[in-house]
């Protein structure tokens, strides 16, 4: 018999992510602790608290939650700030890089995987490069991105060196973040 | 650095639908909240996990939607979130222990508890994510390394000096 199944196997099993093993259909204490998760699971999603929580981030629900502050915040604007700067309601242009769980980053490990992310203000599209020590630029992106403060545009792998990744925007605009490669 | 390929944009972006996200929710919500209570003792804080870690999947989920092992990415950021709060609860309730017993019911709970509290006490954050991964969800080094996003020999040295640290505090499973 071979060693019982994690946690993580038996909750890709439970979950459809995964097609059950043989070692659980011969492994009486592996069957039994899926039937229990599987139970869990499905008692966990009949709690009213989930029901609430899963009609909150349905997509009709969050656009819909978004818009009456958005709305509210438009008419105060309009009303109070007619002449307000487009750059202040904007904001300014990010690029930053986030580790696997999400987390800005600005010191890394040499094959540590890493998401770039930018933030346009109102650009509509970015080129971005990363410089090393020397000076010497490396084309990583250009093209179109999405609203949004963090959008992520592409993965990177971490080389040795340091370097400065740099996004110049459509707009004119740019940003920078500083990458520490120890 | 090397770039590892853009990818296409629909790829990147939420604009997940209704039954989509009722999916999402019902796969990867139980896990999430089992994990999360488990850690944090109290039902309200387990919630609140649930809660953060889906906003992460649904607005910022280029690495969820990237990863081979989709419930990696959960357990990772589960375990990120829970541990966040359990340093919040340490400021904010300096005076409790931040490991609650709350709630704890059955063995297994009460001795997860106990390991973690001890672990909070000395142990680095790293060593944390580690340590609950391989003892208290029981997973393999390897899968250990998958969901932390680092190579097995790296997982294998950093459990190696785990074992030596916990060893003399007691606290081991």
């Amino acid at each position: 018999m071979s060693e019982h199944l994690s946690a993580l196997a038996l909750d890709e099993i439970a979950s459809g992510l995964a097609p059950a093993s043989e070692h659980v259909t011969s492994c009486a204490q592996c069957a039994a602790a899926l039937t229990a998760l599987r139970a869990q699971n499905a008692a966990f999603l009949a709690r009213p608290e989930a029901r609430a929580q899963q009609a909150r981030l349905a997509p009709s629900r969050r656009s819909m939650l978004w818009l009456a502050p958005a709305l509210a915040a438009g008419v105060a604007l309009f009303v109070f700030w007619p002449n307000a700067p487009t750059e202040r309601i904007k904001g300014s242009p990010t690029v930053v890089l986030l580790d696997a769980a999400g987390n800005e980053v600005t010191r890394a490990s040499e094959g540590q995987r890493l998401t770039l992310a930018v933030g346009g203000a109102g650009a509509s599209s970015v080129k971005v490069s990363a410089v090393d020590a020397n000076g010497k630029p490396e084309p990583l992106f250009a093209g179109e991105i999405a609203p949004g403060p963090r959008v992520p545009v592409m993965e990177l792998e971490v080389t040795p060196g340091d370097v400065t990744v740099i996004a110049e925007f459509d707009d004119g605009r740019s940003a920078q973040v500083r990458l520490s490669v120890p | 650095m090397v770039a590892m390929g853009p990818k296409p944009r629909s790829d990147m972006n939420g604009g997940l639908t209704r039954d989509e996200v009722e999916r999402l929710y019902a796969q990867f919500a139980p896990v999430v909240f089992r994990r999360a209570r488990l850690l944090l003792a109290r039902d309200a804080d387990a919630w609140d996990v649930v809660q953060e870690v889906f906003e992460r999947m649904l607005t910022n989920g280029s690495g969820f939607r990237g990863e081979a092992r989709p419930m990696t990415w959960v357990y990772r950021v589960t375990t990120n979130a829970a541990l966040n709060h359990l340093r919040a609860r340490k400021v904010r309730e300096p005076l409790l222990t931040a490991v609650s017993n709350e709630e704890a019911t059955g063995p297994e709970r009460v001795e997860a508890r106990q390991l973690l509290s001890k672990w909070l006490a000395h142990l680095s954050d790293r060593e944390i994510e580690v340590a609950s991964l391989l003892y208290l969800d029981g997973l393999t080094q390897q899968e250990v390394a998958d969901v932390l996003g680092l190579s097995r020999k790296t997982i294998v040295r950093e459990v190696e000096a785990l074992r030596a640290k916990l060893e003399p505090l007691g606290a081991l499973p």
